[in-house]
């Protein structure tokens, strides 16, 4: 091993020294930047991870400002790189991942940009869970749903219990292709008939089932619930 | 099968808002409730998962349209420092640590994309063999020839006869160094469609493999990649 003749800090000292000469000549030897990466995922050392960390910065951040989708998320670059080393630290030291990438410089780096536009997707497909959950209303919400860790009552409605219900309410493959693209995939029915024009002829086809639908998931929550824990109109 | 019956009992209209609320309900409830989170795409792209977890996403991205997109831009994230290289209706790489070869369809339809032929091309050992004539069939190809070192590529689309809304494709590798047939197995042929894999084929002796019952719209969305036996890095 290559580092039982080199610190921490001679590796990246030389690491550093490589990298500035692959971007003068466009060769370089890989080794000592990959040996602080197999010391950082395979034996979890942390300093080895620093190293990396003070390494790479730079290039996470070109990678945050060159994701189509990173100003979309009006958050600062740091937040990104951050957690872009964050998921890498997270996902690629378990055992059989730390392994594959170990054997090549390109790989563990080809992850890290992974984690950068990773860390935007989730951020945005976040941040659009969090706009539906505020189209409720907060307040309706909690009055809807209780906490999945509160004890069960007679009255609570979770998000678990409206699952099963929807499920027992659907009737045909049209109703849960309607359940699955309303409300799991939030497509428009225009959309819904554009993917399925062999189940629904028209729009307007699509409209009425979703209507169908969720008449009779009201009324069996009515029947089950009652009325108390329903939302105040208005 | 579509239902056309309003089943609401009689007399008893519901209230529009209720109903609004009840389906931003059900989004907060269900909103990609099955959705992978987007690292697992990631370690898709990279073929870092194990092949049980690959199959699982494989299912779900054949339906959600959010991961499909999600995995196209990473994907297209992750391969913007390799260059395409521009084709006659398509676009190609060469992964040179990896030894695959990533040819991409680019078009709007099947017409502008193959450059249709009256004949199978008269080098293509045994193609005619492996087809049935017909009046009513249309054969175009693209071909990628001496433009990667040691490996020629020839993707032959052929209308179904009398179902033009399907295609057969046959995908034909030649590598000149092995001296032909029957030297030309081996060679893995993943078919994806936007990024999503759909089936992977390895060619028989004659370099050959062939995709049947493609629909036609879906051509100009295809992309296959071609991983020659022997050619994967072990790194």
């Amino acid at each position: 091993m290559m580092s039982s003749f080199f610190s921490i800090s001679q590796l990246a000292e030389r690491c550093r020294a490589e990298a500035a000469r692959y971007q003068q000549t466009g060769q370089s030897d890989e080794a000592y930047c990959l040996e602080l990466f197999r010391l950082a995922l395979r034996e979890h050392n942390s300093e080895a991870w620093e190293a990396i960390y003070t390494q790479y910065q730079a290039l996470a951040a070109s990678w945050v400002y060159r994701y189509s989708r990173f100003p979309q998320t009006n958050e600062e670059a740091d937040f990104f790189i951050n957690e872009a080393f964050a998921r890498m630290w997270r996902f690629a030291s378990k055992p059989e991942t730390a392994k594959k990438l170990s054997f090549s410089l390109s790989k563990c780096l080809r992850f890290l940009k992974m984690c950068v536009g990773s860390a935007i997707e989730e951020y945005l497909r976040q941040e659009r869970r969090d706009v539906l959950l505020y189209a409720v209303g907060l307040e309706d919400y909690e009055e809807f749903f209780v906490s999945e860790t509160d004890a069960p009552t007679n009255s609570a409605l979770s998000a678990p219990a409206l699952r099963r219900l929807l499920t027992e309410t659907i009737q045909s493959e049209a109703e849960r292709l309607v359940a699955e693209d309303s409300w799991g995939y939030d497509l428009a029915p225009r959309h819904i008939q554009l993917r399925h024009p062999d189940v629904f002829v028209t729009v307007e086809s699509v409209s009425q089932v979703k209507k169908n639908l969720l008449k009779r998931l009201r009324r069996k929550l009515k029947k089950e619930f009652g009325d108390s824990r329903w939302p105040k109109n208005g | 099968m579509t239902t056309k019956f309003d089943d609401s009992p009689a007399g008893k209209p519901l209230d529009n808002n209720e109903l609004v609320k009840l389906e931003a309900a059900l989004r907060t409830a269900l909103y990609r409730q099955d959705c992978p989170e987007v690292m697992v795409l990631g370690e898709y792209q990279l073929g870092l998962l194990a092949e049980v977890e690959v199959a699982r996403l494989a299912a779900h991205l054949e339906h959600c349209p959010h991961c499909q997109a999600e995995l196209a831009r990473l994907a297209d994230f992750l391969a913007e420092e390799i260059s395409w290289q521009p084709g006659e209706g398509f676009r190609w790489r060469w992964v040179k640590e990896t030894g695959q070869l990533i040819i991409q369809v680019v078009g709007e339809t099947l017409d502008n994309v193959a450059r249709w032929v009256s004949q199978p091309p008269v080098d293509q050992l045994a193609y005619g063999s492996l087809r049935s004539e017909g009046p009513d069939r249309s054969v175009g190809q693209l071909a990628l020839l001496k433009a990667v070192e040691d490996l020629e590529v020839i993707i032959m689309v052929e209308t179904m006869p009398r179902q033009t809304n399907h295609c057969a494709i046959t995908v034909q590798i030649n590598i000149p160094s092995r001296g032909g047939w029957p030297n030309l197995a081996g060679t893995e042929v993943t078919l994806k469609r936007n990024e999503v894999k759909l089936t992977t084929h390895i060619t028989n002796a004659f370099g050959q493999t062939i995709f049947e019952g493609i629909p036609t719209a879906d051509f100009t969305q295809l992309s296959f990649e071609l991983l020659p036996a022997g050619a994967k890095s072990e790194a």
